[in-house]
This record gives C-alpha cells, sequence and structure tokens, in this order.
C-alpha cells in the first residue's frame, strides 16, 4: 500500500520534527542534574489552590525565580504524582489535605522542612513532628450552611442531624467526587470510634442519618445548589465554600444562608510539601517558597487569590488576620491522623457508595 | 513467499534496494503477525539512529506501525502490565502477582460490568440507530431543517457531557423548572436517574460518531442500489435495508466506537446513577485512582477487564463484515436523489427531528443558559436575573483567552497529523476481515477509547517519564510535544471509524489507475484519493479539531506546568464553584469551535473545485 | 528510464518501433495457500496484440496486474525489453513502468472531467499545455468523445465511459497497453463497436498490446497471437488458427468453443486423418499427440465442423456403406441472420450450434455429417478430471 504508507511517512516525519522541537525546549527548561550555587532553576508547583497563581507570582516578584503552576483539582495532581512516581517532576504539592502527604513521606518522597514560622496553637496541631510537610492554613470539615429563611432549628452537635426536625433535610457531598468529604466522614469516624474502636460506629452514625433522609450530591457546588432550590435546608459542606456562598449570595426573603460549626470540626489544612527527588538548587528554593508562605506578606497573598473561595481560611501561623467574613474558630475541633485514616479511604467510599449513597 | 526469503535472496543477487512497492491488496501480509512487528521494529530502530539515508529505505509503513506502537501500544501496555508486575513501575514490591486482580474482582466489579455492557450495548445501538436516521433525513430527503443538522452534530460533539447532566438535572430536580412550571416532575425522575438517563446522555454523545461515520458512508453510495431494490419489488423498507447492509461497515465502526465509549465512561453515571446503585465496570478503577496512595494496579486490573468487553465487540463486528465487500465508490458511481416527502412523511420526519434537537440540544443549552446567564449557582426560584456579567467578566479575562488559542493551536495540528494517520488506519481497517494487521490496529484503537482517558494519560506518563528514557538524553514527558501526541493517539480511532466508511467505499482501482498511468505514490494520494475523500476528511479534521480542543484527561495530566489547556481552566473554574464563570468559559470555547466548522465547510462550499463536490453530492 | 523516454519522441517513429517486448519468465503467485500463478513464461513481441483466454480463477487477471505493478510476483522475472521490470524484491512501481491500462470498471476518476481524466495520463511526459491539450483532443477525437471532454463520468454511458479510459490509455502513445476485461460490463452490440475501436486505434499505435477475457469470441477477433491459461498456468501460446485447429489439450478445446462431444475406440490412421468407431459409425477425427491405436478416446466437435444433410428415403439401407453419417433430429433452431444454428440430438449424444442457411423445422430427421478438420480426438478422462478442468 505504498501510496497510503509513504504518505504516513510524511506525517511520522512532521510527528518526529515536533518531538525533537519539543524535546530541545524541554532540554533547556527541565531540571539539570548539575547545578551550580547561583544558577536559578524553575520550581514546578502542582497545587490546587484558589491563590496559587498569585502566589507564585509574588513569589518570583520578590525572589527572581521563577515558578511554573499546573493549577489543577487534588485528584488528578495526586495522580500524576503517584504515575511519575519512578521519575518525580514536581518541587512542590500544595493541596487541600494532609491524607496524601502522610501517604507521600511513607513511601519517602517528601523533603522534610520545619520553616521558620510561629505556629498558633491550631497550627501546632497539624504540624507534624517530622516536618514532612507543612500547614499553610486551613479550613475545617464541615461547615454546616443552612437556610434561615426557610428553617429555625439550628443544630449544635451532630447527634441533632438525626432529629425529625432535620428530616429529609439534609445533603451532604459524595466523597467518591468531592475531595473534601472523606476527610469529613473519616474526621466523624475518628470522633465517634477513634482509631481504637474502628469505624463501625462512624457507619452506625450514617446510616441513621441516611435513615433520617440524607440526600447525596457529586460536590460542594451541587449541594449547594440543592439548598438554594429548597431541595435541602442543611449542607454539610467545606467551611470556606459555605462562607464563600454567604458572601456571594445577597439574602433574600426566602433565602439566607448562614454558617455553624458542629462539634467537632475536622481540620481540613492547606498543605505544602517538597519533593525530595529535586536537586540542591531547587530544595533551596523551595524552602524559600515555604517560608514566604508562612510569612505575613505571603499569607496577605493567599487571602487575595480566591476572595469568596480558598482564601477564607483561618491562618496557622502567629500575627495573621482571618479575613473579616469568617466567622470565629470553631472551639471544637480535632485532627485526624493522616497515617491512620488513609489508607481506610478505598475501603471507606467503596463502603458509602453502597450503603449510604 | 516469505519475506526474509526475499531478503536472503536480495543479499545473494546483491540488487539495489530501491522502488520497491507495496501492492494495495497485500496490506495485510505485509504487516504480518505481531512476533514479526515487534521484531521489525527494533531492528528498524537501530537503522533509524544510524543514518538518514538507510531510514529512507524503511517502509513506510513500517514508520506507520512504529509510531501506532509509540503512542498508542507503548502506554496501554505499560499500563496493563503494572496490574501483573507492580515493581516495574516502581508501583509496588511485587515482580509478578496477580492479586490486583483478585482485589479488583469483588461482586460489585462483576455487576458494574454488567451493567456496562447493558449500558453500552443499549447506547451504541439507539445512537447507531438515530444515526442513521438523521443521515439518511439529511442526505437523502427534502425534509424542512435538514440544512442545520452538521451544525447541530458538531455543537453536540462539543458539548460536555457534564453540560448534558446539568440541563437535565435543573429541569428535573425537585423546585426545578419543570415543577416551577408546574410539571410533576418526580415520576420522570425515578426513571432518569439512573439507566435510562445514562443512555440518554451517552447516547446523546454517541450520536455525532454515530452520524458522521454513516453519512460519510451513506454519501459515497449512489442511488443506483436503491433503484435496484426497488425496480426487483422491493419496497421502501427494502430500500433501506439494502443500504444499512452496504453500509455495514460504517454501521458496525458506529457501534464499536460508541460501546467503547460509553463502557470507559464515569463521569456520567457517576452523576446520574449517584443515588440509584448503578454500579458501571470503571467504578472500580475510579476509586483506586481516587484514593490515595493511588492504586495503579487494581485500576490497571480493571483495564484488563474493559479490555475483554472490547475484544467481544471487535469479534462480533468481524463476524458481521467477514468475507464481504464494500467497495461501492468510483468512476461509475451517480449522485443519489432526495426523496420528496409527503405531507405524513415530512410531518413525521419534522417532529422526529425536533424531538431530537430539543433533547440533545436543548437540555444542555438550558443548562448552559441555567448556569452562565444566571449568577450564583443557578436556581430560577429566587430574584436572579438573567445577565451577561459572567460573560463580561471572562471574555476579557487572560485565564480564557490564552488557553483557548494554546488548545485551538494544538487542536489544529492535533487534527492535522492525525487526519492522515486516521486514513491509513481507515484503510487498514477496511480490510480488517482479512489481515491480521488490520485486527490488532482495530483492538489497538478501540482499547485506547474503551480505557478512560485518565488511565490512557497515566499510560504515557508511565512510558515517557522512565528514567530510562530520560538518561536517553529524551525529556518529552512535561512538554507540549508529548501533549500533542497524545491528542493525536486520543484522537486517531474515533477519527479512524469515521473514516472507515469512506475508505472501505473507494475501490481499489481508483489509486491503481492513476499509479499505472505515470503518477507516484505521493502524486496518486493527493491528486486522486484526496479529491475523492475529501469531504470525509474535512469532516473528520473538524471532528478531531472540537474533540481535541475540549479533550479533558489527557490535558490533566500531559499538560506541560505552566501551560493551561482550555479544558483544565474551565474544570478549575468548575471545581472553585464559579459556575458562572467556567460555564461562560465553556460557552465561548463552544461558539469559538463552531465558527471553525461554519467557515471550514464555508471553504469548502465556495473553494473547493466543482468536481470534488460531485462526490457525495445529491442532486 | 528508457521506458517512458521512448514514448515522447516515439510519435515520430514508425509504429513498429515504438512497441516493447515483454518477457515474462517463471513468474508465481500465491494468496495464502491459495497459487494463484504456478509457473508462467511467457513472450510478447513488440507491437503485438496478445490475448490471455481462462475462465475466472485460471491467474489471467493476477498476471496482468503483476506486469503493471498493482502486484508483486513472488518469484520470477518480468522484462520490458532488456530492461528488467521486476525479479525477487527489485520491483519497478506501476508508475515508472511506462504503460497504461484500461480497467474493466473502468477507474475513471469521478472528481475529473472527461478532459482532465485523459489528461492526467500524459502528465507524465512534461509536455507544454498547448501541445498536452492538442493530444487530449486528438485522443477523445479518436474515441468519438470530443464534444463530452467537458462532461464528469457520472453523466456519461458505461459505453462513453469506457471510451474515455480507452482515450486515457492511448493518449501518451505508452509501448504496452494493458486490458482488464474491458468489454465485459457492455451490452452485446456496443461490445462488438468498441472491441473494433480497441483493435483499431491500439493497432494504429503501434503498442504492444496484452488483453485479458473469459470470451473466446473476443479472443480470436483481437489476437495476434493467444494465451489459454487454466489453474495458473498456461495450456496453450499460439495464433489463433493453431489455438482454434489444434489445440495442445482437451481444456483448451473445450473452452475455445465446443459443439458437443461423443465417444469412442481409436482404431488407426487413414488418408492423414485419425480413425474412431463409435457405436455403428466410424469418424474420421484430428487426433492429439497422446491418442494412441485400441484405447477410447472423446471426440470434440467444433461447432463448425458439422452439417446438415437430408436423410434420404428408406433410410438406413441395410447395404449402406455410409459409416460417417449419423441420423439425427432437429431439436431446436434459432435464427442468427446469416442463417440459423441448430441443435441436434443423435444416439451419441446432442450437438449445438449446427449451423446451416437454412431452417431445419424441429422434429426433422436428418443426417449429421462431422468434418474431420473439427473433430479433434482426446484420450477419455474419467468424468471427475474432465469436470474438473472445465
Amino acid at each position: 500500500m505504498t501510496l497510503k504508507s509513504r504518505f504516513a511517512t510524511g506525517g511520522v516525519l512532521a510527528l518526529a520534527a515536533l518531538t525533537l522541537a519539543g524535546c530541545s525546549t524541554t532540554a533547556a527548561s527541565t531540571t539539570s542534574s548539575v547545578s551550580t550555587p547561583n544558577k536559578v532553576e524553575p520550581l514546578v508547583l502542582y497545587a490546587a489552590e484558589g491563590y496559587d497563581a498569585v502566589m507564585a507570582k509574588a513569589f518570583t516578584k520578590k525572589t527572581g525565580i521563577p515558578v511554573q503552576v499546573d493549577d489543577d483539582s487534588t485528584g488528578p495532581l495526586l495522580t500524576k504524582i503517584a504515575a511519575e512516581k519512578n521519575n518525580p517532576q514536581w518541587s512542590l504539592l500544595w493541596v487541600d489535605g494532609d491524607t496524601a502527604f502522610a501517604s507521600l513521606d511513607k513511601q519517602g518522597e517528601l523533603l522534610h522542612y520545619a520553616p521558620t514560622a510561629s505556629w498558633n496553637t491550631v497550627g501546632k496541631t497539624l504540624v507534624p513532628l517530622d516536618n514532612s510537610y507543612d500547614p499553610t492554613g486551613t479550613t475545617v470539615m464541615a461547615g454546616l450552611i443552612y437556610n434561615a429563611a426557610a428553617v429555625s432549628s439550628v443544630p449544635t452537635t451532630y447527634q441533632d442531624l438525626l432529629g425529625a426536625a432535620y428530616a429529609n433535610k439534609v445533603g451532604m457531598n459524595d466523597p467518591s467526587q468531592s475531595g473534601p468529604t472523606y476527610p469529613f466522614i473519616a474526621g466523624l469516624m475518628n470522633q465517634l470510634g477513634g482509631q481504637a474502636s474502628g469505624i463501625a460506629d462512624g457507619e452506625a452514625y450514617f446510616t441513621k442519618l441516611k435513615a433520617n433522609g440524607l440526600k447525596v450530591y457529586p460536590t460542594n457546588g451541587d449541594t449547594l445548589h440543592a439548598l438554594e432550590t429548597g431541595q435541602i435546608d442543611y449542607g454539610l459542606i467545606q467551611s470556606s465554600a459555605a462562607t464563600g456562598e454567604t458572601i456571594k449570595v445577597k439574602p433574600t426573603a426566602k433565602y439566607q444562608p448562614k454558617v455553624v460549626y458542629l462539634e467537632k470540626s475536622t481540620l481540613l489544612p492547606s498543605v505544602i510539601g517538597i519533593d525530595k527527588g529535586v536537586d540542591a538548587t531547587q530544595q533551596a528554593e523551595a524552602k524559600q517558597f515555604v517560608d514566604f508562605a508562612l510569612s505575613p506578606a505571603g499569607q496577605a497573598v493567599m487571602q487575595t487569590g480566591d476572595a469568596s473561595g480558598d482564601s477564607l481560611f483561618w491562618p496557622v501561623v502567629n500575627g495573621v488576620t482571618p479575613l473579616s467574613q469568617l466567622s470565629a474558630f470553631p472551639s471544637a475541633y480535632q485532627r485526624i491522623d493522616p497515617a491512620y485514616w488513609g489508607p481506610l479511604q478505598a475501603q471507606v467510599v467503596t463502603w458509602f457508595d453502597s450503603t449510604i449513597k | 513467499m516469505s519475506t526474509t526469503a526475499a531478503q536472503a535472496r536480495r543479499a545473494a543477487d546483491g540488487e539495489p534496494e530501491t522502488d520497491r512497492q507495496e501492492p494495495l491488496l497485500l496490506v495485510g501480509e505485509a504487516i504480518a503477525t505481531p512476533a514479526r512487528l515487534t521484531g521489525d521494529v527494533t531492528v528498524r530502530q537501530s537503522i533509524a539512529v544510524t543514518t538518514w539515508r538507510r531510514l529512507r529505505r524503511i517502509k513506510p509503513l513500517t514508520l506507520f506501525w512504529l509510531l501506532i506502537v509509540l503512542i498508542l501500544v507503548l502506554p496501554i501496555l505499560l499500563f496493563l502490565t503494572v496490574a501483573i508486575s507492580p515493581s516495574l513501575l516502581d508501583q509496588g514490591t511485587q515482580a509478578f502477582t496477580l492479586s490486583a486482580f483478585a482485589d479488583a474482582l469483588t461482586g460489585q466489579l462483576l455487576v458494574g460490568f454488567l451493567n456496562s455492557l447493558i449500558i453500552g450495548i443499549a447506547t451504541a445501538v439507539i445512537s447507531a440507530a438515530i444515526g442513521f436516521a438523521l443521515s439518511w433525513i439529511v442526505l437523502r430527503t427534502d425534509a424542512p431543517g435538514r440544512r442545520i443538522w452538521t451544525g447541530v452534530v458538531f455543537a453536540l460533539l462539543l458539548t460536555p457531557s457534564y453540560l448534558i447532566a446539568l440541563g437535565w438535572e435543573r429541569l428535573l430536580e425537585p423546585n426545578g423548572v419543570l415543577q416551577v412550571i408546574g410539571w410533576d416532575a418526580t415520576g420522570l425522575r425515578g426513571i432518569f436517574y439512573g439507566p435510562v438517563g445514562i443512555v440518554v446522555v451517552l447516547t446523546v454523545k454517541g450520536i455525532p460518531f454515530a452520524y458522521l461515520a454513516i453519512s460519510n458512508a451513506l454519501r459515497g453510495l449512489g442511488h443506483e442500489y436503491e433503484d435496484a431494490v426497488r425496480v426487483h419489488g422491493g419496497g421502501r423498507v427494502a430500500a433501506m435495508k439494502a443500504v444499512i447492509t452496504l453500509l455495514a461497515p460504517a454501521m458496525w465502526s458506529a457501534l464499536a466506537i460508541v460501546f467503547a465509549e460509553s463502557i470507559s465512561d464515569f463521569g456520567v453515571a457517576s452523576t446520574l446513577a449517584n443515588d440509584s446503585h448503578f454500579p458501571v465496570a470503571t467504578y472500580t478503577l475510579y476509586n483506586a485512582i481516587q484514593a490515595f496512595p493511588v492504586n495503579f494496579p487494581v485500576a490497571s486490573a480493571v483495564s484488563w477487564l474493559l479490555l475483554v468487553l472490547v475484544v467481544l465487540a471487535l469479534f462480533a463486528q468481524n463476524r458481521a463484515l467477514r468475507g464481504r465487500s464494500f467497495r461501492v465508490l468510483g468512476g461509475r458511481s451517480r449522485p443519489a436523489i432526495r426523496h420528496q416527502l409527503g405531507r405524513r412523511a415530512k410531518v413525521v420526519t419534522t417532529v422526529f427531528l425536533a424531538l431530537l434537537l430539543v433533547t440533545a440540544l436543548g437540555v444542555p443549552t438550558f443548562g448552559a443558559v441555567a448556569a452562565s446567564l444566571i449568577d450564583g449557582l443557578g436556581s430560577l426560584a429566587g430574584t436572579h436575573q438573567l445577565d451577561l456579567s459572567n460573560y463580561q467578566r471572562v471574555i476579557s479575562s487572560p485565564q480564557l483567552s490564552q488557553p483557548l488559542m494554546y488548545s485551538a493551536g494544538l487542536a489544529a495540528i492535533a487534527a492535522t497529523v492525525t487526519i492522515f494517520l486516521a486514513a491509513v488506519c481507515a484503510r487498514l481497517l477496511a480490510n480488517s476481515g482479512a489481515s491480521v494487521g488490520g485486527r490488532i490496529l482495530d483492538l489497538v484503537l478501540l482499547a485506547a477509547v474503551a480505557l478512560p482517558g485518565i488511565v490512557f494519560a497515566a499510560g504515557y506518563i508511565f512510558a515517557y517519564n522512565l528514567p530510562v528514557v530520560n538518561s536517553l538524553g529524551i525529556h518529552i514527558y512535561g512538554t507540549t510535544a508529548l501533549l500533542l501526541l497524545a491528542y493525536i493517539a486520543t484522537a486517531l480511532p474515533s477519527t479512524s471509524r469515521v473514516l472507515v466508511g469512506t475508505m472501505s467505499q473507494i475501490q481499489e482501482s481508483m489509486a491503481q489507475a492513476s499509479r499505472v498511468h505515470g503518477s507516484g505514490a505521493i502524486r496518486s494520494w493527493l491528486s486522486i484519493v484526496l479529491p475523492i475523500t475529501a469531504r470525509p476528511l474535512l469532516t473528520a479534521w473538524l471532528l478531531t479539531y472540537t474533540a481535541t480542543l475540549l479533550e479533558l484527561p489527557v490535558s490533566q495530566l500531559l499538560a506541560p506546568p505552566g501551560s493551561e489547556p482550555i479544558s483544565v481552566g474551565i474544570t478549575s473554574t468548575l471545581g472553585k464553584y464559579d459556575f458562572g464563570g467556567g460555564t461562560a468559559m465553556e460557552v465561548l470555547a463552544i461558539l469559538s469551535a463552531l465558527v471553525v466548522v461554519a467557515v471550514a465547510y464555508a471553504l469548502f462550499r465556495f473553494v473547493a473545485p466543482a468536481g470534488w463536490k460531485n462526490i457525495g453530492g445529491t442532486r | 528510464m528508457t521506458v517512458i523516454q521512448s514514448s515522447g519522441p516515439a510519435r515520430e517513429l514508425t509504429a513498429e518501433s515504438r512497441g516493447e517486448g515483454v518477457h515474462i519468465r517463471g513468474v508465481r503467485k500465491a494468496y495464502g495457500t491459495v497459487e494463484a500463478l504456478k509457473g508462467v513464461d511467457l513472450d510478447i513481441a513488440a507491437s503485438q496484440f496478445t490475448v490471455l483466454l481462462g475462465p475466472s480463477g485460471s491467474g489471467k487477471t493476477t498476471l496482468l496486474r503483476g506486469i503493471a505493478g498493482i502486484e508483486r510476483f513472488d518469484v520470477g522475472s518480468v522484462h520490458f525489453g532488456d530492461k528488467l521490470i521486476s525479479r525477487g524484491s527489485h520491483h519497478l512501481p506501476s508508475e515508472r513502468r511506462g504503460l497504461s491500462m484500461v480497467f474493466q470498471d473502468y477507474a475513471l476518476w469521478p472528481h475529473m472531467t472527461v478532459r482532465q481524466n485523459v489528461a492526467y495520463a500524459i502528465r507524465r511526459q512534461r509536455l507544454g499545455a498547448t501541445a498536452a491539450e492538442l493530444r487530449v483532443v486528438e485522443a477523445l477525437d479518436r474515441v468519438g468523445l470530443s464534444a463530452k471532454s467537458a462532461a464528469y463520468p457520472h453523466e456519461l454511458s458505461g459505453g462513453q465511459q469506457q471510451r474515455v479510459a480507452l482515450a486515457r490509455a492511448i493518449v501518451g502513445d505508452p509501448p504496452l497497453v494493458l486490458f482488464d476485461e474491458p468489454l465485459s460490463n457492455l451490452d452485446a452490440d456496443l461490445r462488438e463497436r468498441l472491441r473494433v475501436e480497441i483493435a483499431t486505434l491500439t493497432r494504429a499505435s503501434g503498442a504492444t498490446a496484452l488483453y485479458i477475457t473469459h470470451d473466446q469470441a473476443e479472443a480470436f477477433a483481437l489476437a495476434d497471437q493467444i494465451g489459454v491459461l487454466n489453474q495458473g498456468r498456461i495450456e496453450q501460446l499460439g495464433t489463433p488458427e493453431q489455438i482454434y485447429q489444434a489445440p495442445a489439450t482437451q481444456f483448451v478445446a473445450r473452452f475455445t468453443g465446443l459443439g458437443g462431444s461423443f465417444v469412442g475406440k481409436y482404431v488407426g490412421d487413414r488418408g492423414g486423418y485419425g480413425q474412431v468407431r463409435v457405436g455403428e459409425h466410424q469418424l474420421r477425427c484430428v487426433p492429439s499427440s497422446t491418442v494412441a491405436r485400441h484405447i477410447d478416446v472423446e471426440l470434440l466437435i467444433r461447432p463448425t465442423a458439422s452439417r446438415l444433410l437430408p436423410r434420404p428415403e428408406g433410410w438406413p439401407t441395410s447395404a449402406s456403406e455410409n459409416l460417417e453419417d449419423i441420423e439425427a433430429t432437429i431439436v431446436d433452431v434459432a435464427y442468427r441472420g446469416r442463417g440459423y444454428d441448430h441443435v441436434v440430438d443423435c444416439a451419441y449424444g446432442r450437438l449445438v450450434g449446427v449451423f446451416d442457411v437454412q431452417a431445419w423445422p424441429r422434429g426433422t430427421r436428418c443426417l449429421l455429417r462431422i468434418e474431420p478438420d473439427g473433430c479433434l480426438a482426446f484420450p477419455a478422462e474419467d468424468r471427475a478430471t474432465r469436470s474438473n478442468s472445465r
């Protein structure tokens, strides 16, 4: 089939040319193994935070170190990191939740670094002893957002939600589609059964919640939509999304979103970690980035990037004031041990999918 | 006579190895068995490194196969290897194990497989039926409104399934639009949120492939076959039966591609069957990838099982097409004649088209309007006003323009390369009944579709981020070039299948006559095959362009840091609950692609020589 | 390449010198386990018109396509003149063989007009636009289609389409023209007319022609030389007269036209002919070289070799010395313009195509006389072999 295939050759050659072109540009831009002390190498930041792009810009402006941001959802980023395992290409990972970092550290992929930050109380709870990764702020799971125009009863504990007043009125996200939701489920399991008695008590709680008419929507946005349209009156979502909704929506006679925190709130920190595999130059640069993120200047930038979303975090370092729209930090909170709850994720999500959803 | 014998003799004779030609008919034999193929490839690779002069002597078809191996076979195989040898790619400690299969094979997975099979078959059959009906109405009747359908089909192709699902949701949900205007949607909701809804949404996504594949083939089919049936006493139904039989390669292409697309779906199933407990095969796979540490071995084990479904589909196709010829396109084909529809038929087709339009395009459009023109999260019950603020916000934002230009450029390059490769693939697939190579290609292409995009992209990372690849001085992972190759690989299966119908119709004598009368291979292709297939090739180009523009999973995993494809930008905007902004970006991206489609067809209409337009034209 | 170069200035040369001889040695071709060609040798003299005749599956198409370069022989060599075209893995692509071809399905390109289709074939000669245009007009003129030069193929009738294909084949004055059953898709009247055009136009161009067909009448009418193919081999190569009068094998005899056949015993030679006893009759025949005394033979009778005679009153007379005339009955009669073809039954079988200028009414009893020159004796084969070779 010469005529077709000759012609295929053309395509192949064109591709080969493209490929080669690609190779040469990378050769210039990717990390080289030999590094000289004063040489600047670009950092590769895998991030899923609303403020990651502005932070990268601010950091480059301050230090002159270029940062290439791969801004995406947490799921694809972690998939990418897992697939790159035998040859990592990232220098920094910055996403919500510490379970992934605990797992990365267990596999020896993280460079331990203790930044020169002054942690506040919450920060001290979150920082791992070995400094394998660092929190840069925290949200909690869940914020209970409710429509004050439609209902008057406001729960204070999770047990309250099992009562008749809340029948068929509560909604939450699907852990197989919403990143922050597994930490929420794990948090309740931790609170109810704990690492000693396992997940059975937590499962029993969700089963009862389901019996009381719990509704499950894919993600934060869908749960909020259900709340707006009156399909539910109470939604269990991430604190930043809940607070963001109260900022974005002008209250009406029919819809007045308000947020409360039930006992206990599970901390869902935004976490940054450094790839152990990068060369010394990049390691040094990455450490600078972490220090910058925890500095007052950096925290201020983080608070501007996504004013109705991810910027609505509570600081974990002293000397930083949270955005004014955020309510006071919930007094009853807990940190769940990522080393224990991380590995249970697949099991719990599957259970949730087949039993609760 | 075996090739090796020929080579031996050539060496003995000391003859120059020039001007060898592959006969058109024997493509299959030339490709030979997989064992030989790989052997050939390794040998050829080493030659390729040595000198250019030698490279020129490599059979062009070998180069084609080399490329197929690099962009499709290698990533897929490496991903599949993870299930049995996790340690090979650092995804575990065992060098050989079957434990991933044991972990994957739960009762839920088996139920999921059965469900996926049913969904896949139902979606494929309905899509092909609608695709055929639509092709027939648009190309063979004078039904009113038929002209808009090419545009509609491309709009469907571009419409993300999330908008389709969103549109239905907004209509049917409690306190949704239907309820607000006084319809009780409870019953409909019960039906829709489950297998029926999944099939509906996937069918809407499947119709474009089916329509493009079938209409391309129908264009090449002259009217004489229908006339023959009518003359010999067959009715209109019998004539249509004959046409369907003659279109078999295109019909099966459509069935196979839609089937494969459907079984690899997860998003639609997870959204619509969210609370109806309708697990699909990909559930286990996504769960394995969603958790951290990502469990690639289990995802890989599920992929093996998805391949079993693909093999079943191909088996059915080969049985149906075996030993038949569908070559009807040549110098003697005459343009078809449009049926003048009677009044009743006109009413029926109009109603059918209108229903299809509303279901397929109206609902997602409504979803898009609800999401992007209404502030907040799209509640209609509140005091929200329709306004364009979301569009004003994104249209001036660099978050839209830069990624859109980046994606559009990549999509255009990918489409251009892909149609050439796809033409070769389609030619091989058209002969697949006869050759081992064609069958292998068929399997590889369909496997690429049946594996969810994220898995396919992970395979790319495995293949091109290997330390050994880097140590050879090749740093292709993390570059736009690799993203482009992956786009091409992703688009190749469906583009090839859209062209199969046409390629199986071209009579071989068309190109042979050109060669015999003194034109070389390339000129023959350009002066004969290209013009005869110009319209299908244009369609295929547009298909690839539009499909690539908004491609998500591969973009997410393979886009180089610092360069953001538009789909990733949209998704991350949506992920930050900015439904309005994200959807507005999406709508603008879709409109930009539709402009490209319109310009391309207009150019063809005004610039292409009259003879090109004769083919597949209708009097 | 010499072949191509010769075609340009060839217009000034004599017709004889333009054609190119074709020499084929030991070519074989298999599709999987099926052997299409089992070792064929063939020589075609320059400017000769050769027809390859054979049933479907005999390998004639494969042979033609191999010569055209559309397919590749597994083994064997092809030379045009003394130029090597194909041997082993050396294989000149079609476009460099300098030939042209008329396809069974015409293979006109649907996106080109008649003029463009024809002009395509002389692009390789790189003539100026005016010169090329002249050649195209002339070629279309020769096939009587100059008025249709702006039409597209689908606007033409089948006969016109094949004329365009013919014009395309001769426009460049190629040294070799191949014909792949070009008349098989046409009706009888057109076939006859187009056959004449092919014969005259090709001969006038001086090209060597190779033509394949399964129709023996077509072959006899066109050929300077006929090769009869059977099961991948050439069974006989010769002039039409040689093939008809002295077929080398039963297959050749049967495939080139038979009225019928009788079974008998060979009894010896007499007066330059063989003698065969069939029932009570003794018929003279042309024995094949493999016939010997006292063996059973089959008499293959050409339609042209049988004549009808009136049956005298009182036949058969007991004292009749006439052992050659066979009593027969007219079964059917068909008007053929110049006369009538009859179907005749006798004690030894049925003969068809028995010609007479007068009609013999159905049911008439008559005598049948077989001319020895058209009566060919071959050793009898068992039935199985015979049906196989058909």
